[in-house]
């Protein structure tokens, strides 16, 4: 008997075993109910794994950083996009990015009593974001994934921007210090795209990422 | 009624050792994530100075039942060092920029009282929740599959990382590095390579294994999961909320009288 | 119950099977042992036995791998799984809840039992497991001996037919190890197929019926238990003892023996904790010494205090007769921690090796005075400084990828490397700063035969060259080829200060 199931074509990983995940031919099934679901349970550990990871890093960072200063706004930012192409070429299924981001809203929300007002801001860049990346080739396409992000980090940061607008509104001046602030992010955010599509030839060559 | 708090424990030992905590303790998760969720509405709506000085007079007692106050002092001082920042830099621009609206103290103040009564309500619910009380909390909700597994790893996940944060910066420090602010101004390129890749190689790995653990625990079997205990809302916690609306219906009623013009939302 | 027949399994893009032929049979009532080298095809053989091959990690098999006669490559993983449990190195990666209890009731209410029946199952498993007065505590708080019992329970409450226990021992000590040995007896008396696959070799004499070695995928060795006593298959095959005499007993004390680091007047304890060490004090002599002790001993602790991971309450230390802080000491000496991977930064194995390096140089200028600290990575190729000892050791990149056989993985990303290769490029970057002190904690847990050696022997030559080297571990196969002598916990009392008047003037 003969049981088949590797992709063709695919480039041989440097550590033979390690676990294949991607493809969206992957999604999960729920065999009591006999019908095929959208994720699998594996993707959806990992997008918990890495919103987990999102936000112990921005608290590394503010506390390495040493608080509220433009460095540690910028490498919170980077530290973010970075982890957000890491999911997304990890496991390059159309919606990953929108799950990640109401993941990670949800638990701010519950936990933090915090981004209720942020929540439909982020899920209007995540499916934007979605849209560009289905537009641009889909989650195949490489750079689509990197306009993707990039979309959802201008995006998100607008309707930030428009947040702090109902927290400062009685003083509308402290709009330009969240400006500040907000652009500041913004340049980190950038610069987690190189920074990240570099860390990913890493992984590649670590074989934890697959062309 | 039930008693909520106690009743997501297995033994007789752990409901006693959480009836013996304090009352922020024993309130249930969903009644503080309530709170939170009110508290953060209710600083968007309202703008009245004398409404958000009451909400922020009932947060912080709120806060002051975890017996915490030092900590909640400190970040009370840092919210206090945060304003006279915003205000000395207002008071620069109005020098550098005369043309300006005049600087009014009193709708300065606003901004900062909503983050003070926020701060409040969250650490409240964050320096008293277990994390697994936030697990059996997310179990109730009831949300669609593909929400809850994410989000219940991430909240299990968020400890383990923690203390993955710790063994990395203790590792560096066996290296010979020095991770500090400086440090990091001088080679964040390092730093970030230092600190992040052991971690996101970590959770790559970590979701790899909890991936085949969960798919050999016959995670995803079912449409929903059938939790084997439920955990029911006390009378405190009702009083809880009951006494959280209340208040907020309060401060409506101060912005009511002093209009919404000043500031309001509407 | 368990049946592999002439199976060939190869992972999606590899070009070679990782096994090749296999055949095996797990009765019930029956346990099997399946030992070999690092790579030989032990994981891919688990992996097969719980459905993961090719499930999880797809892939192409060949042969029949059956479960109680169902298929697994035809029956779905969650179903598998009733039918054979697996108990994986790590147990706390196998995880998803926070609580004892509410790990065992877990898998049950995913799979929609009533409520009442996940209830009786969790306090069942309990009580089979005497860990009943563990159910409200966090998994994190658990020793691994218990992580592993509850693991064990979360499976067996499934009510299994077989089970797959992937080295078990790795991270567990000599006690723990006995208990399991036990467990193992009482699971083959109730009629359960098990499969046992390990490194570690001397606690199932008298346990498992049949042994397997196996050797670059294929099986080459089958018999019972006695065909692991020859010297000559175990040399070749680089297999562990089959059997160890516990050294913990005959080794004669360290403490009071050399002076070459001295400890006097040691205070702490853990936060609302009993305290661990009340004025401890002792003199420790250059050579490997083995710091034994029950579990919560303070063992690791007693490392941590010494590098200054943790903060003394009090005490001092001395090093060759001049004073150290604590937290300098690791100018002159290398801590190797538990998990490799928290220890691993760089993009090469040589690069890891070469930053290792650099810091060791940074460490002896920081001696000289100077103060620097290692903030940059070194050009390839850097040598470290010889220690105060005089004799030099491996000093070169070369050097140490030799010694520790990483030299053919220089180029490869070490977070790619295998567990043990991991182990080895830890502790070579450990020993890349020729350090006086040498900590190392547990290195050489999931390490076959011939690579637990050869980290036996980089750690004499280390102590050949005059460094104390203190080691954690539960291995009793390392400790009894490696060790001069032994520092007990708990310390008893400061007596050593009275031999030593250098000592006795600090104290």
């Amino acid at each position: 008997m003969k049981t088949n199931a590797s992709r063709p074509g695919a480039p041989p990983p440097p550590v033979p075993g390690a676990p294949v995940l991607s493809p969206p031919a992957l999604s999960g099934t729920a065999p009591g109910r006999g019908r095929a679901r959208y994720w699998a349970v594996r993707e959806l550990v990992t997008v918990g794994v890495f919103a987990a990871l999102t936000k112990v890093s921005s608290l590394l960072v503010a506390l390495m950083g040493g608080g509220m200063n433009p460095l540690t706004l910028v490498l919170k930012n980077l530290v973010f996009t970075v982890l957000a192409l890491v999911l997304l070429f990890k496991l390059r299924k159309p919606g990953t990015l929108l799950l990640f981001t109401l993941v990670n809203v949800l638990v701010s929300m519950l936990l933090m009593g915090g981004g209720f007002f942020l929540l439909p801001s982020m899920l209007a860049a995540g499916l934007a974001a979605e849209g560009i990346i289905l537009l641009l080739g889909g989650y195949r396409n490489e750079m689509a994934l990197v306009a993707g992000i990039a979309c959802y980090d201008i995006l998100f940061k607008a309707g930030s921007f428009g947040v702090s607008w109902l927290f400062v509104r009685e003083q509308p001046e402290l709009l330009w210090f969240t400006g500040v602030v907000v652009a500041i992010g913004y340049v980190g955010a950038l610069a987690g795209l190189p920074v990240g599509l570099r860390f990913l030839r890493e992984l590649r060559h670590a074989g934890i990422v697959h062309e | 009624m039930r008693a909520s708090s106690m009743n997501d424990r297995w033994t007789a030992g752990g409901a006693a050792g959480a009836r013996g905590r304090g009352l922020m303790h024993r309130l249930d998760a969903r009644t503080k994530m309530a709170v939170s969720l009110l508290g953060s509405v209710a600083v968007m709506v309202l703008s009245d100075p004398a409404a958000l000085g009451l909400l922020l007079a009932a947060s912080a007692a709120y806060a002051l039942t975890l017996g915490r106050w030092r900590m909640l002092l400190a970040c009370h001082a840092g919210i206090a060092v945060l304003m006279c920042v915003a205000f000395g830099l207002m008071h620069a621009m109005h020098l550098a920029v005369p043309r300006m609206s005049p600087l009014e103290p009193v709708r300065l103040l606003v901004p900062f009282l909503r983050l003070a009564i926020m701060l409040n309500v969250v650490l409240a619910l964050a320096l008293s929740t277990r994390v697994q009380a936030m697990l059996s909390t997310l179990k109730s909700l009831r949300l669609p599959f593909c929400v809850y597994i994410p989000t219940a790893v991430m909240v299990r996940f968020v400890p383990s990382f923690v203390a993955d944060v710790r063994q990395v910066s203790e590792t560096l420090k066996t290296r010979g590095y020095r991770v500090n602010p400086l440090f990091l101004l001088r080679h964040p390129l390092l730093s970030m390579r230092l600190l992040f890749v052991p971690l996101v190689f970590r959770a790559l790995r970590a979701a790899d294994e909890l991936g085949i653990a969960a798919e050999l625990k016959g995670l995803g079997y079912a449409d929903r999961l059938r939790p084997c205990r439920t955990v029911h809302l006390a009378r405190r916690d009702w009083a809880a909320m009951a006494g959280a609306l209340a208040l907020v219906a309060a401060g409506v009623g101060l912005q009511l009288r002093a209009g919404w013009g000043g500031g309001g939302m509407f | 119950m368990l049946r592999l027949t002439d199976v060939t399994y190869t992972y999606p893009h590899a070009t070679e099977p990782a096994v090749r032929g296999l055949s095996l049979r797990v009765r019930p009532g029956e346990a099997v042992l399946c030992t070999g080298p690092s790579g030989c095809g032990k994981s891919t053989l688990v992996r097969l036995a719980n459905g993961l091959c090719p499930h999880y990690y797809r892939g192409r098999l060949e042969g029949s791998v059956t479960v109680d006669g169902r298929r697994t490559a035809e029956t779905p993983l969650h179903e598998l799984a009733r039918l054979a449990g697996t108990l994986f190195q790590d147990p706390e990666n196998q995880f998803f809840a926070l609580t004892v209890g509410d790990e065992i009731a877990f898998a049950h209410e995913w799979r929609g039992s009533e409520p009442a029946r996940t209830l009786a199952a969790v306090q069942e498993a309990a009580r089979r497991f005497g860990i009943g007065h563990l159910l409200d505590q966090s998994i994190h708080d658990l020793s691994e001996g218990q992580k592993q019992k509850v693991a064990l329970a979360s499976i067996l409450s499934l009510g299994p037919r077989a089970v797959v226990l992937d080295e078990p021992t790795a991270n567990l000590d000599p006690e723990a190890t006995l208990a399991l040995a036990e467990e193992i007896r009482a699971l083959k008396a109730a009629g359960m197929a098990v499969l046992v696959v390990d490194h570690r070799l001397y606690w199932l004499e008298g346990v498992v019926d049949r042994v397997v070695v196996m050797a670059e995928g294929r099986i080459v060795e089958e018999g019972d238990f006695s065909i692991l006593h020859d010297d000559a298959l175990r040399q070749a095959r680089g297999l562990r003892a089959a059997r160890v005499a516990d050294p913990r007993t005959a080794l004669p004390e360290a403490s009071g023996r050399g002076d070459a680091l001295c400890v006097a007047d040691l205070r702490y304890a853990h936060k609302h904790g009993p305290e661990l060490f009340h004025g401890a004090s002792f003199l420790l002599p250059r050579g490997v010494i083995g710091v034994l002790g029950d579990n919560g001993a303070g063992k690791t602790t007693l490392a941590r205090l010494l590098t200054g991971l943790h903060r003394m309450h009090s005490g001092r230390l001395h090093l060759h007769g001049v004073p150290v802080r604590p937290d300098r000491l690791l100018r002159h000496g290398s801590i190797v921690l538990q998990n490799t991977d928290h220890q691993l930064h760089m993009k090469s194995v040589r690069e890891e090796i070469a930053a290792s390096i650099a810091a060791g140089a940074a460490g002896a200028a920081g001696r000289a005075g100077n103060g620097t600290r290692p903030d940059s990575r070194p050009a390839t190729g850097q040598t470290c400084q010889t220690g105060q000892t005089g004799q030099t050791g491996p000093s070169t990149e070369d050097d140490l990828l030799r010694l520790f056989n990483l030299a053919h993985l220089a180029d490869r990303h070490p977070q790619s490397l295998s567990g043990g290769e991991k182990q080895r490029l830890v502790i070579a970057c450990g020993m890349a700063k020729q350090p006086e002190v040498l900590i190392l904690d547990e290195p050489t847990s999931g390490l076959d035969g011939h690579n637990m050696r050869l980290v036996a022997d980089a750690v004499r030559a280390a102590a050949a060259r005059g460094a104390v080297v203190l080691l954690v571990s539960h291995d009793l196969e390392l400790l009894s080829i490696t060790c001069d002598a032994a520092l007990r916990l708990p310390l008893r009392c400061p007596h050593t200060t009275k031999e030593n008047p250098q000592c006795s003037t600090i104290s």
